[in-house]
């Protein structure tokens, strides 16, 4: 794609970002996010892990009860909940991003050799994804735990190796239509070597699909990582995720609220933020899709004008 | 034409897998092309005509070496090259090149023009910056008549024919001597085919380029064409100079082929006869024995049945594959032997 468009300036991106106000948004509630993960030390008011039994369940800071010390509460070991979901914040991110990438790497890999390849090599490897489907994950992830011992980078790599194949079906789909396509057959007979043929031609294409894919995963692996450590395999205290918290402040729920929803707003704006964030990304690697964006904005722009 | 041929094809057969062979049962496959022969002069354009499924596309792939060739022998600028394989293939493509049929589909959506029409420049190395090929890719455009701002959109914003003008010049920076086109015009408006097929023509002028026009549209290929093959069921069946086969036509498959073609004048139309051999199309994974067209010929014979009829000389220049119509040099040969 670089190919495409050689000399973009940022600036021009950042400007065309702009129009685009819940992209924008999106983008900046994502930053806002890691910088607080990275600088959970800073801005953190309590140790995560203190715990204070004559403080447990306090209420957020606009109910009767609650008070300034814990602006979202404390949870059943009198934990603060604002603390908590900034260094929950850290685990969740590695895990939820290092989990996706390095799934999508290896599914993308597989796919795109069983798609360009076709014929046995395809069968093969499909079949190889299709049996690791059919294998129960979680099993696979309690035996290597098991070996492995729990941590977070067990985890990862364990949740890696039992999402890949999800990639693995998409790319190799994409792939396979795609090869068949006049361009990539044009871009053959003019002499083009496979390795660029796969990434110049077939490669971008997957860029929509894996990008959709990567953000439904996203929220699936923050989700499994709670199951995970909701068992005892996972993240260990004093460490904690926002999956972990959601888990465990679920036998509170009728008595603390607080417990589950601000960890699973926390998920949610970040989904939502990436989400918007990446639509805006998927319609401008289209060139296509792009021009009409840039159409439809500028028409809106002179109505608004015209009425003025 | 006397010249040494620019491509010469000798025998060719293809045969495409039907269902790949499993652990206990034998892969079966279809003869999509059996026994083609053509040869091509330098700046020569050679019409393939033949209804669907009846091989021309194969021909022309095969020439092309995309796909494999199961028997037969595919000589260009006088080397085999039924058989390279690798970094040598990839230098032949640039003398032989491709003009697809369907220009939406056949230029990458996420490239300008500009780097559609470098790339094969890029990928040959022939260019050493990217000034002096921005500087090929103007010279280009102009010639296929596109304006020198098209450079720097993508191809989404141009019509079908400014789409395979894009595609044309895409096929020409390589200078090939044999250009296939794959029915370059029929996902075109009429009223844009004439420019195209002209451009193509102009281009030949210029540069001498054969071509392998592969059409089923009959007038076009009157119009472009040097010589006419006329392929049916996987065979070729007449090859002859173009106006031979359009006033003389030998075998009875072209003689229905063309009586099919309206003509525009009312009158002229009316008192045609219309030529039409019942039966059904050929299927071609299991074909007639002897003479292929033989099920629905009106002069069939028993030897039709059972021999396949060789392609032999019945005119000067005009060859056939039928038993029954021998042209007057068939005539004179058998009076030889």
């Amino acid at each position: 794609m670089t190919q495409a468009r050689p000399h973009r300036p940022l600036r021009a991106l950042l400007a065309e970002l702009w129009q685009d106000k819940p992209a924008a948004l999106g983008l900046a509630v994502i930053l806002a996010i890691v910088a607080m993960a990275i600088l959970a030390p800073l801005v953190a008011p309590y140790d995560p892990a203190d715990q204070s039994i004559l403080s447990r369940l306090t209420p957020p800071v606009w109910n009767d009860r609650g008070s300034w010390e814990h602006i979202l509460g404390t949870d059943n070991l009198g934990r603060d909940v604002f603390s908590r979901l900034i260094w929950g914040a850290r685990t969740t991110l590695t895990i939820g991003g290092l989990t996706c990438l390095i799934a999508a790497g290896i599914g993308t890999v597989v796919g795109l050799w069983a798609g360009f390849m076709g014929g046995r090599t395809d069968s093969v490897l499909m079949r190889l994804v299709d049996i690791q489907v059919s294998f129960p994950g979680i099993l696979l992830i309690l035996l290597v735990v098991g070996v492995l011992g729990p941590g977070m980078w067990t985890l990862i790599i364990v949740l890696s190796v039992t999402n890949w194949m999800v990639y693995a079906r998409l790319v190799r789909s994409v792939v396979s239509s795609t090869r068949q396509t006049p361009y990539v057959e044009a871009a053959e007979v003019i002499g083009c070597r496979p390795s660029r043929v796969i990434f110049v031609h077939i490669l971008p294409n997957l860029v929509s699909p894996l990008l959709t894919l990567l953000i439904l995963e996203f929220t699936n692996i923050v989700l499994a990582e709670a199951a995970v450590s909701f068992l005892g395999f996972g993240v260990q205290p004093p460490d904690t995720s926002w999956g972990l918290d959601v888990a465990s402040g679920r036998d509170y729920l009728f008595i603390a609220w607080w417990l589950v929803t601000f960890p699973g707003l926390a998920i949610v704006a970040t989904v939502l933020s990436i989400n918007l964030f990446a639509n805006w990304l998927r319609v401008t690697t289209d060139p296509e899709e792009r021009e009409k964006r840039h159409a439809r904005t500028v028409a809106a722009r002179r109505r608004r004008r015209g009425t003025a | 034409m006397t010249r040494d041929p620019a491509l010469s094809v000798d025998g060719l057969s293809v045969d495409y897998p039907l269902s790949s062979g499993g652990l206990f049962r034998r892969a079966r496959s279809v003869t999509a092309v059996s026994d083609v022969s053509l040869q091509i002069a330098p700046g020569e354009t050679l019409g393939l005509v033949g209804e669907s499924g009846s091989g021309k596309t194969t021909v022309g792939r095969a020439i092309l070496r995309r796909v494999p060739a199961s028997a037969g022998r595919i000589s260009f600028e006088g080397k085999d090259i039924t058989h390279l394989r690798g970094d040598a293939l990839r230098k032949l493509r640039a003398r032989m090149q491709l003009i697809l049929q369907d220009p939406y589909t056949s230029l990458n959506p996420r490239m300008t023009v500009a780097d559609i029409v470098a790339e094969p420049l890029l990928v040959h190395g022939l260019v050493a910056s990217r000034a002096e090929a921005a500087r090929e890719v103007r010279g280009l455009l102009d010639r296929v008549g596109m304006p020198a701002d098209a450079a720097d959109r993508y191809p989404h914003s141009f019509s079908g024919g400014q789409r395979q003008r894009i595609g044309i010049a895409r096929a020409l920076a390589l200078k090939p001597s044999l250009i296939v086109a794959d029915e370059p015009v029929s996902a075109l408006d009429v009223s844009v085919r004439a420019q195209v097929v002209n451009l193509m023509q102009d281009l030949q002028r210029e540069l001498g380029i054969a071509f392998l026009f592969i059409a089923h549209d009959l007038a076009i290929v009157r119009h472009i064409s040097h010589r006419v093959a006329i392929m049916y069921a996987g065979r070729i069946v007449e090859v002859a100079p173009r106006e031979a086969i359009y006033e003389r036509p030998v075998h009875p498959y072209t003689e229905a082929l063309l009586s099919a073609v309206p003509v525009a004048d009312p009158p002229v139309q009316r008192a045609r006869r219309r030529i039409i051999h019942p039966g059904e199309a050929v299927d071609i994974a299991d074909p007639p024995s002897g003479c292929r067209f033989h099920p629905r010929c009106p002069i069939a014979t028993e030897r039709c049945r059972d021999e396949v009829p060789p392609l032999e000389p019945k005119a000067e220049g005009h060859m056939a594959a039928c038993w029954n119509r021998g042209g007057v040099m068939g005539l004179r040969m058998k009076v030889h032997s």
